[in-house]
């Protein structure tokens, strides 16, 4: 796992820094927005279960990595770190300001054809599901939302987090066991 | 009861992360305990529900707007910075030329000091010092400190500097004032008399030495050694009882 300070970007402007982007900079980062905006949003979601919090959070999440673009070397690790820095920007957020009573609630895509029951029930349902996903420890979380993510399997979660994929493994089964133990009697 | 041996054990067959050893002990268990077998369709519904409760939490996708936004928040910070680093080009030009300046300046000023420091050392060292008894120092050579031909000037004129000094410290040991001369108090005016009479040349100085003891003059006025003389050795005699008593007394 990252070191806090791998993860540290810079909270200044480009000017602060000295750095002027070029085009080459601007063409890359423009590729690397079209590439990873969804993932950044999605991170962020995972944690605040919000979608205006969560784009807010994406965003502040892209202008971050850009003003430290140039520091990152290895820029293949960028999706990655981008989602390291959505993630803490989200719980920076959710800790700083409780939103939970102003959450949009349909703001998720409606299943399809759903009865009323149903419907009423999977809210339940998620609602509960959040709330059980909030209580976890963070180094499960962020492997869970992760591995949610649509086309993250564990080899990739474990690439996005440069951690082992045993680890990985053995952290997302933790975390479906613990989400099992608090949802077990809602069924 | 061992049906409770094998519940703990379901969550791990729902995942899909049970043992081989316990896999095939609990496939034999479950073909012959119904509760059991409706015990993991239940773990396995609730773990397919949390799968795609998160997925679900996680599959929306952003609104186009969002990368709208990024680009022109990070367009703002993009010229945000050139205008800095233009301004800031601007701003040190002018310090950048006022600091040349000032260094060409304080060089020059310091050039030209050492020039006229020099000029005015040499035309000092060119005049005749004031002689005291000790004659001056050609210029140049004062003090026995002569610049090497082809020096550079500014070590030229440090030797000079040096000399002045040198010639400065003489005149001052040679001042004409008059000497202080501690003497008793009744004895003031013969001293006087005497300064005078050797100041104006009219006594001998040899004349004026006094004669050491041990020492005479002879007929022409040299101080000679005088002849030695030694008074004879006087004895007591010690015949008397009384003195021999003090003696032993005495020690």
């Amino acid at each position: 796992m990252h070191s806090e300070s791998d993860m540290g970007v810079m909270t200044g402007g480009l000017a602060e820094a000295g750095v002027i982007p070029d085009a080459a900079w601007e063409r890359e980062f423009e590729a690397r927005l079209a590439d990873s905006s969804t993932l950044a949003f999605r991170v962020a979601l995972g944690v605040l279960h919000n979608r205006e919090d969560a784009e807010d959070v994406a965003q502040e999440a892209f202008v971050r990595a850009y003003r430290s673009f140039h520091l990152l070397r290895d820029r293949e690790r960028f999706r990655g770190w981008l989602a390291r820095i959505a993630w803490r920007l989200a719980l920076d957020r959710r800790r700083g300001t409780d939103r939970r009573e102003k959450r949009e609630l349909a703001a998720f895509d409606p299943p399809p054809a759903p009865t009323v029951e149903d419907l009423a029930v999977s809210r339940q349902f998620e609602e509960r599901l959040e709330r059980a996903m909030d209580e976890l420890p963070d180094k499960l979380r962020m492997v869970l939302v992760l591995a949610g993510v649509e086309g993250y399997d564990t080899r990739e979660t474990a690439r996005l987090l440069s951690l082992p994929e045993g680890t990985v493994k053995s952290r997302l089964h933790a975390a479906r066991k613990q989400l099992a133990a608090k949802l077990r009697g809602f069924l | 009861m061992k049906c409770k041996r094998y519940q703990p054990w379901l969550a791990d067959k729902a995942l899909g992360a049970l043992d081989a050893r316990r896999e095939a002990d609990l496939a034999a268990h479950l073909a012959a305990c119904s509760g059991c077998r409706a015990a993991l369709d239940r773990e396995q519904l609730l773990f397919a529900a949390i799968h795609r409760g998160v997925a679900k939490s996680v599959a929306a996708s952003p609104s186009p707007e969002m990368a709208a936004r990024i680009r022109r928040q990070v367009a703002t910070e993009a010229a945000a910075a050139e205008h800095a680093w233009q301004f800031g080009s601007r701003h040190w030009i002018p310090v950048a030329v006022a600091a040349a300046l000032l260094i060409a300046f304080g060089s020059f000023w310091l050039i030209h000091r050492r020039s006229v420091e020099l000029v005015a050392t040499r035309s000092a060292a060119a005049k005749p010092a004031p002689s005291f008894g000790h004659p001056a120092p050609a210029a140049g050579t004062a003090g026995g400190v002569e610049p090497k031909a082809g020096a550079s000037p500014v070590k030229q004129a440090m030797t000079a500097r040096v000399a002045t000094r040198r010639v400065r410290t003489k005149v001052a040991r040679t001042s004409p004032a008059e000497p202080e001369v501690l003497v008793e108090k009744d004895e003031a005016a013969l001293v006087i008399q005497l300064y005078n009479a050797a100041r104006s040349g009219r006594m001998d100085g040899a004349s004026l030495v006094a004669v050491p003891p041990g020492l005479k003059r002879d007929a022409d006025g040299n101080i000679v050694p005088a002849p030695l003389e030694i008074s004879p050795l006087e004895i007591a005699k010690l015949d008397s009882g009384k003195e021999a008593t003090q003696s032993e007394d005495n020690r």
